[in-house]
């Protein structure tokens, strides 16, 4: 690990650490956000994304790096993020903002129609914001719906939809990593100290090979994104995200069995952590274009260039 | 022809582009698609192959000039490789074996390696690893192959298996014990296979191939210059070597992978849903399998020691290997259960391949275990 990285981690953590409300714009800001994410955003967004999920923390990370590739100031519009349930052909709109976004003017939202993306404001008049309760409330996400207000419309250039929904999957991959993480470092903390027959739990194969296969399954999410970072394909974002959801549902199985019965307790904090990586699980999900591009990608003779 | 400095991997891959434009024809039966179902056939036409590809220079680079390279880091070794293949072409099979032992043997036996190794990735010779034993697998270190003094060299008795391309091989990187039990009294030796009291069985795998092979030694002479390194100082030589065969060798097979789903996803031009899935899943194993490999490649190039995290490389390489041929299995099983081509042949020999990557050099529940106990430490397993 580089200083730089060390020392944006630690501040990271920080950032994150002991905290209850979202990490905003304002602290982004002071943080230097924008500078640092021109400057270098692997190290950027990925430690800040990663620190977000080992605490459970929350902001608008994910959606700022949408933002930046659709060319949306946060600060006048929040994106609606699409999420499993979205369709983004109606005229009328259903999707998610991050913490720390139901404050702000206006919502946006993406409409496709064939293969042209514009994005829309919501009516004021028809939008209903509500917290979401469901499996995490404590995201502190809010679900909006409303009426596609079309005057508002504003066309998106060919091709820079996908790069927007690349973006944020790469950002939420590096918080999904991050959650698996978190799971992963209870579990060992947990194996480590408990002792049944004499030993620590940690001692037993069948233990040390199921937490073995997470960290297998988190290090090749990490290893996706690095390469993700390097050109923007889309193809390689949707595999990151691919594999760090897999990771994730690697270290809901493993970390929670070998937690035993006290991963059971509404005071431990593993179900929180399950219960984030579920919520993050519905958001910029793959679907018919996704997995048709990845085929594409499978059949293609292009290589991402990691020498030289 | 005069060979010179490759410049930048770019510069490398447009160069090797340009030759097998020129050149392609000659070497037809080095491609993917003709490749011979008997490994015997496959060793033959990929050894043409490799010596033409060294007369034009491309296999040159990233060896050392001691050994008739144009120096360079190893990173240029592994861009023919990829290129090779996404120019249509096999990675000639020996260069699967230099690519475990090259590269430490240049640094711990350069003397050896002056005299010997330019043969091996010309492609004149092919060479073997001869460390596993009847009862040493996993457990590496209890191996008892025993080499004895004897005048200016060592007797060596016993027996090795499961050596890749044995049958087919001049030397063998042989584990041998020189001293007292456990891993410090175990010497690495360069053997000539046919020397005096040798005797080499091949044996047919699982794929029907006959793909490694077993070695008898009787008393067998070694020159005392054939120690690879210093005596008693095997063990640390092969864990290096481990570590080349967790880093180039899955680099090479995630070029090999690649190229096979490539295969598979080219043959079904509209996939239904539940194929396209599969094939997306795979080739996310398969880009992971490549962005780890790479990284472990340029620490390797940069005389780093990647430590005990490479193992998450093997453990990658292994249920990357099985996921991708299980999808000939799946995708296509009237070829691939009840086809005779040799294509079909050669897609049930390569599944049953991907059963061995669980279980060669190092089977997996090794590779979990060093993770669980070295990287995440976790207390150690008993009885160990």
């Amino acid at each position: 690990m580089t200083f730089v990285q060390d020392e944006l981690q630690r501040a990271a953590d920080e950032l994150f650490g002991g905290r209850t409300g979202p990490l905003t714009l304002t602290e982004l800001a002071e943080l230097g956000w924008d500078e640092l994410v021109a400057e270098e955003p692997e190290l950027a967004v990925g430690t800040l994304a990663e620190a977000q999920g080992r605490h459970r923390g929350s902001s608008r990370i994910v959606e700022l790096e949408m933002d930046r590739v659709l060319g949306v100031d946060p600060v006048a519009g929040a994106l609606g993020l699409p999420w499993q349930g979205t369709t983004l052909t109606a005229s009328t709109a259903d999707v998610l903002l991050l913490a720390d976004a139901a404050a702000t003017p206006s919502v946006l939202v993406p409409v496709m129609t064939g293969d042209e993306v514009t994005l829309c404001p919501l009516e004021p008049s028809t939008l209903t914001a509500v917290p979401v309760g469901g499996v995490d409330a404590e995201a502190g996400f809010t679900r909006v719906t409303g009426t596609i207000d079309p005057d508002g419309r504003r066309t998106v250039p060919p091709g820079t939809w996908a790069g927007a929904v690349a973006a944020g999957r790469l950002a939420l991959s590096h918080e999904l990593i991050g959650v698996g993480q978190a799971m992963l470092n209870l579990a060992v903390h947990h194996v480590t100290d408990r002792t049944q027959f004499g030993v620590a739990l940690g001692t037993f194969q069948a233990v040390q090979h199921r937490l073995a296969d997470v960290h297998v399954d988190l290090e090749a999410a990490r290893a996706i994104a690095r390469t993700a970072w390097i050109n923007g394909d889309p193809s390689l974002a949707a595999a990151a995200h691919l594999a760090a959801g897999r990771a994730l549902d690697t270290a809901t199985g493993h970390c929670h069995q070998v937690m035993g019965a006290i991963g059971c307790t509404w005071e431990h904090d593993m179900h929180r952590f399950i219960r984030r990586g579920l919520l993050l699980g519905v958001l910029l999900t793959a679907d018919d274009s996704t997995w048709v591009a990845l085929v594409q990608s499978a059949r293609s003779s292009e290589r991402v260039e990691l020498f030289g | 022809m005069t060979v010179t400095a490759p410049g930048s991997p770019t510069q490398l891959r447009g160069a090797l582009s340009d030759w097998l434009r020129a050149h392609g024809e000659e070497h037809a039966a080095a491609r993917a698609e003709n490749e011979p179902v008997a490994i015997e056939d496959a060793m033959r036409v990929d050894r043409v192959f490799q010596r033409a590809l060294w007369d034009a220079g491309f296999t040159r680079h990233g060896w050392p000039e001691s050994v008739g390279g144009t120096g360079g880091s190893a990173e240029l070794r592994a861009t023919i490789y990829e290129h090779l293949s996404l120019e249509g072409y096999r990675i000639p099979l020996p260069l699967s074996t230099l690519e475990v032992l090259g590269p430490v043997m240049v640094q711990v036996a350069p003397d050896l390696c002056v005299r010997f190794l330019g043969a091996c990735i010309r492609g004149d010779e092919v060479w073997c690893q001869g460390f596993s034993e009847p009862e040493a697998g996993s457990d590496l270190a209890a191996l008892r192959c025993r080499a004895v003094p004897d005048g200016d060299g060592w007797r060596v008795t016993g027996q090795k298996l499961w050596s890749s391309f044995g049958s087919m091989s001049d030397k063998s990187a042989a584990l041998v014990r020189t001293g007292p039990e456990g891993h410090r009294g175990i010497s690495m030796f360069l053997i000539d296979l046919d020397s005096p009291g040798i005797e080499v069985r091949s044996t047919r795998a699982s794929s029907d191939r006959n793909e490694f092979a077993e070695t008898f030694f009787d008393e067998v002479f070694v020159p005392g210059d054939r120690v690879v390194g210093e005596v008693n100082a095997g063990w640390g030589i092969a864990m290096t070597l481990l570590q080349w065969e967790r880093g180039m060798y899955a680099w090479q097979r995630q070029v090999v992978l690649h190229a096979r789903l490539a295969e598979v996803a080219r043959a079904l031009p509209h996939p239904t849903p539940a194929e396209a899935r599969a094939i997306a899943d795979a080739w996310v194993r398969v880009t992971a399998l490549r962005s780890a490999a790479a990284r472990t490649v340029r620490r390797l190039a940069a005389g780093e020691n990647p430590g005990p995290e490479i193992s998450v490389d093997k453990v990658l390489l292994a249920t990357t290997e099985q996921a991708v041929e299980d999808l000939f299995r799946v995708l296509d099983p009237a070829g691939f259960v009840l086809g005779d081509t040799d294509r079909d042949a050669l897609h049930r020999s390569d599944w049953f391949y991907a059963r061995m990557a669980t279980i060669y050099g190092g089977a997996i529940e090794i590779q979990r275990s060093i993770i669980a106990e070295r990287v995440l430490r976790l207390p150690r397993a008993g009885g160990r």
